[in-house]
């Protein structure tokens, strides 16, 4: 076998480049950290990595809607435990104005109370979160959703109810609507609670009901269908707004009239009304301003009859039933935020495990083992040192050398 | 007698003599490249026969020849060829490699970063967290497409260079051609002006050098003629014969003006040869490198960006931004490129349009039309469509071909062919449509309420649109009267339809007062609006559907914009955009490393031959200085003879009788 000399000088050159290259990758993945420098290190390590990366990116992303949730759901429940406790009181108020004892004037100091806590209502009502947004007015969140009205307060929100994806598979309610808080008072099963006068002595017997061709005119206002002294006429007026709806009409048996959206058949069961016979006609389902309105306007009404006092205890008793429903809906409200909150921990803790599995894979894939890397740099660099000195000790034997 | 020992004397002295200049002639050119090292052949003259004795008539230099093995060399020119081939296309794509190397830079943290911005808007929709949100969104979505652009940019870099390189490589060709033809002609010459039959083995070496060197470019084959060599290149073409050089050019590839390929000049007629008829050497490894990695990149990542713009768009168009108006498209999208053969006699120009950006591949497709057919094969595997023996003689029958459709203008002519590219723009053209922070659709158009009259526990669920939903489908609210289990109240002339456990019964056009049946938990839509409705509902009861024109809190159509990110809308509907990313970078991945793996073999290969032919033909110093040493002891003993014939012929001159 010969060997030529540029053979030897090729071999042995391309040797200690090859171990120079080598060198240098270990000492870059040193100095980088990482395992692979490039994709073609490790392609499937690469493409996993970017996998991972994005799920791991994803859960670092639900974890922030988790706490913007968090966030909202809290100062949600701070309101929440306000409102409780301006409605408790409001229970505490009302019971205690059915006090017999109590003068016209003791009744009024207690409906100025009222008239605080209803504003105080109105305003938790209208609560903005940090950023300037209406906390309950749905998707509607730049105008409050309460406005005050003499007839307690107009909801201009919608029922959007705001959603959050705060896991995988999971979008979380982060807004509740004032509606389903503040309103939501149901007073009867149909749609209009009909309340006969207290003083009432005639059988006769009123429904209500929404007329569908001209829904559109309905107001939310009370009515009040009066028979007048004779009991052969009635009329109809607007008892909030005081405005006289259907003039004096009258009345024979069965009769239908609609008026504002209402469709209110009177009926002889079997007997006649009585002369001075009247009927309320609430909307069936109302919220707790009105119901604090009413009792105001109630409370601030002189009681010099009996039929004024068996009124009052009329709404009083319909007040206590009323705001025992509203504290209900906003506790049942708050237990939804609660559990809310509980999930939002319970997917927390989940969504840190899941983060550190992530994590820790892509170490796997990714991060260099110092120790392994550092022997490996030392193994090479010996091996160069004795590539280097070998090469410079075998090229530079030569015949010429002896020949003089 | 004398006479005749000095003329041994003399010829051995020559001979040492042609020895010791031949032995530093390989000193000489020990690191000469291509030199093959020249021994001296001697050989005993012819004897005299001097009455029947035959006396040595001393030596003679019958051939100074070099040691070159035909066989040796060949292989080093093949292995030459194949490893140049692999070592040029490895090295291009490691700048592939190397653009995507830094996990932190790439498209993948701009993809996240948007998303997360897309997130961040579904919590705060509006206000000026929403502001806010909504910049950061904006801004994100340009950071994102301008990674886009600046990798395609970089890919189009990498693409002209690729250009650049043919044209060089081509010019290279041609002077080697041109050099050998030359040699060619003066090797021949000086060997019918040797007497002796000698050999120019200086030139020689000089022609197998230029072969190799030749064979680093492409890959060649050479048929010795004579003196000559004809060198072939491709599938035959002949490159040199004899004194005659065939040039190549670069040129214009038919179906794609930005596209360098490769002709071959012969007889003045320019042949366009086809990328795979010239394998090997740096020319093999550009055309693979261009074909099979450079276009696959760019489609890859063009579809990335296209699929991406086009569900994000669709997303978007199905919701509502600040203004109260219906998203329009957030991203531009890049269209299919289309190239009309320039051969083309007919004048029929062709468009390609996405229909659904999800089932787009990375392949480009042909297009070809034979007087009555069209034709379109799919390039990444030659299939074609419409599949054998179906056949479409308009562009309308051959459908939607891999979310493509087809039209065109003008009329065709037998044998016109289009080259249909649908992602390689892409990246590139990626951009943001809008730029006002108002018209990030963030909100869904519709809303639904129950009033308060309700006396059922009827609930309506928050209402979704598809893409038939426009402005003027709630120009005025629907309230959907509820009586004896049925729906009326459905605008008039609406294609009503309730889908319950997947089964859909339409109910439409709607006529006035026509009772809908209500199943709990249906999925109950008309003009594009869809809502589901559950519960017992009370007669009587109403459920309102109209336009969303207050609700800029509503951030439900962010949400589903956020949840793209997860949803398999690439590659047949089979990955996600990071998944046909990550995709786009295993591919490459992977294919570096393959090459790296052959080119590190290759490179071995190649060396085993050179050494293999090395140490037959190379120079080996040591050698050298003994053969110098040789050399120089028979000339001096060849002195010395002459010395003694000298001597013998003096002691019969100084006889005195």
């Amino acid at each position: 076998m010969r060997i030529s000399t540029s053979t030897i000088y090729d071999t042995g050159g391309s040797r200690i480049s090859d171990l120079q290259v080598s060198l240098n990758k270990t000492q870059q993945q040193i100095a980088a950290g990482r395992k692979i420098l490039t994709p073609s290190d490790d392609p499937v390590g690469s493409a996993r990595a970017l996998v991972i990366t994005q799920a791991d990116a994803i859960n670092d992303q639900y974890a922030i809607n988790r706490q913007n949730a968090t966030s909202s759901l809290s100062t949600a429940e701070g309101v929440l435990q306000s409102v409780t406790t301006t409605v408790q009181n409001v229970k505490t108020l009302v019971v205690s104005a059915g006090n017999g004892s109590l003068s016209d004037a003791d009744r009024g100091y207690i409906a100025t109370q009222l008239q605080g806590s209803l504003d105080d209502l109105i305003s938790y009502a209208n609560s903005t979160d940090g950023t300037g947004g209406y906390l309950f007015a749905g998707f509607s969140n730049t105008t409050a959703p309460y406005t005050k009205t003499a007839n307690g307060a107009a909801y201009t929100g919608d029922q959007g109810q705001r959603l959050l994806q705060v896991d995988t598979s999971r979008q979380l309610a982060i807004s509740d609507v004032g509606s389903a808080i503040f309103g939501n008072i149901r007073t009867s099963t149909g749609q209009f609670n009909i309340v006969p006068g207290s003083t009432n002595t005639g059988q006769l017997v009123t429904t209500a009901a929404i007329d569908p061709a001209t829904q559109n005119a309905l107001t939310g206002n009370d009515y009040q269908v009066v028979f007048d002294n004779t009991g052969a006429n009635f009329s109809v007026l607007n008892k909030t707004t005081g405005a006289t709806v259907v003039p004096s009409t009258a009345y024979t048996s069965p009769q239908t009239i609609t008026f504002d959206g209402i469709s209110t058949t009177l009926t002889n069961t079997p007997g006649a009304p009585a002369p001075g016979d009247k009927f309320t006609i609430q909307s069936g389902n109302q919220d707790i301003f009105k119901t604090l309105t009413d009792v105001i306007k109630a409370l601030n009404t002189p009681t010099t009859t009996v039929g004024a006092r068996t009124d009052l205890s009329a709404v009083l008793a319909q007040t206590n039933n009323n705001v025992d429903k509203s504290l209900s809906n906003v506790l049942s409200s708050r237990a939804t935020i609660g559990t809310s909150l509980k999930e939002i921990d319970n997917l927390n803790s989940a969504g840190d495990t899941v983060g550190l599995v992530y994590k820790q894979s892509l170490a796997d894939i990714q991060s260099l083992d110092y120790a392994k890397a550092i022997t490996e740099l030392n193994q090479q660099q010996v091996t160069l040192q004795a590539a280097q000195q070998s090469f410079v000790k075998t090229s530079s034997l030569s015949l010429f050398q002896y020949i003089n | 007698m004398g006479s005749n020992i000095l003329s041994i004397g003399q010829s051995a002295l020559a001979a040492a003599q042609i020895g010791i200049a031949t032995t530093g002639h390989n000193i000489a050119n020990a690191s000469t490249v291509g030199y093959n090292r020249q021994v001296v052949i001697q050989s005993a003259n012819a004897p005299q026969n001097l009455g029947g004795n035959f006396i040595g008539q001393g030596t003679q230099v019958s051939e100074i020849s070099r040691v070159y093995d035909q066989f040796l060399g060949q292989q080093v020119n093949a292995s030459q060829s194949s490893s140049n081939q692999v070592s040029t296309y490895y090295s291009q794509i490691q700048q592939i490699n190397n653009l995507i190397a830094d996990p932190s830079a790439g498209v993948s943290p701009a993809l996240q970063d948007f998303f997360k911005s897309v997130q961040d808007l579904a919590a705060s929709p509006n206000g000026t967290a929403g502001s806010a949100a909504r910049q950061s969104t904006l801004s994100s979505a340009q950071a994102l497409s301008s990674r886009f652009n600046s990798l395609q940019g970089q890919l189009d870099q990498i693409r002209s260079g690729v250009n650049d390189s043919i044209q060089s490589t081509v010019g290279s060709i041609n002077s080697y051609a041109t050099q050998i033809s030359q040699l060619n002609d003066s090797i021949s010459k000086a060997q019918s002006a040797s007497n002796s039959g000698g050999v120019p083995n200086d030139l020689l070496d000089q022609r197998d050098q230029l072969v190799t060197e030749l064979s680093k470019l492409t890959k060649v084959s050479v048929i010795p003629d004579g003196s000559k060599y004809n060198v072939f290149i491709g599938s035959g073409q002949p490159l040199v014969v004899g004194d005659n050089v065939n040039t190549l050019q670069a040129a214009q590839s038919l179906t794609d003006p930005s596209r360098v390929d490769v002709a071959y000049v012969a007889n003045g007629q320019t042949v366009l040869l086809g990328e795979n008829s010239l394998p090997g050497g740096t020319l093999g490894g550009l055309f693979d490198f261009r074909a099979n990695t450079l276009d696959v990149a760019q489609n890859s990542l063009g579809r990335v960006a296209i699929s991406l713009a086009s569900t994000f768009n669709d997303q978007h168009k199905l919701g509502q931004d600040l203004n109260g108006q219906l998203g329009g498209n957030f991203f531009n999208v890049a269209t299919p490129v289309t190239n009309a053969s320039s051969n083309n006699t007919g004048t029929e120009t062709v468009t390609a349009s996405i229909a659904s950006a999800g089932a787009l591949t990375t392949s480009d497709y042909r297009l070809q039309y034979d007087g009555t057919n069209y034709k379109l094969t799919r390039l990444s595997d030659g299939i074609a469509f419409p599949a054998p023996p179906a056949t479409a003689t308009t562009l309308a029958a051959l459908g939607t071909v891999d979310g493509l459709t087809f039209a065109g203008t003008g009329t065709p002519a037998a044998g016109d062919e289009f080259l249909i590219k649908p992602t390689v723009n892409g990246a590139s053209s990626l951009s943001v449509a809008i730029t006002d922070i108002s018209k990030i659709a963030a909100a869904s158009p519709v809303t639904t309420s129950v009033p308060s009259t309700n006396t059922g526990s009827g609930a309506i669920s928050a209402g979704v649109v598809d893409s038939t939903y426009t402005a003027a489908s709630l120009s005025s609210p629907v309230k959907l009267a509820f009586s004896a289990n049925a729906f009326t109240g459905f605008p008039v002339g609406s294609n009503v339809s309730v889908t319950n456990n997947g089964v859909t019964t339409s109910y439409g056009p709607y006529v006035a007062n026509t009772p809908v049946p209500y199943t709990s938990g249906a999925t109950i839509s008309f003009s594009g609006a869809g809502f589901k409705v559950s519960g017992s509902p009370a007669n009587g009861d109403v459920f309102n559907v109209a336009a969303n024109t207050t609700g800029t809190g509503d951030s439900r159509n962010a949400v589903l914009l956020a949840g793209l990110q997860t949803k398999n809308n690439v590659a047949g509907n089979t990955t996600t955009y990071q998944g046909a990313y990550a995709q786009f970078v295993s591919l490459v991945g992977n294919k570096t490393h393959e090459l790296e793996v052959t080119s590190a073999s290759e490179t071995q290969l190649l060396a085993q031959n050179v050494q293999a032919q090395q140490s037959q033909s190379g120079v080996n110093l040591d050698e050298e200085a003994t053969n110098l040493l040789r050399y120089q002891q028979a000339y001096q003993a060849a002195g010395k003879l002459m010395q003694i014939a000298s001597q013998l012929f003096s002691v019969l001159l100084n006889i005195n009788p």
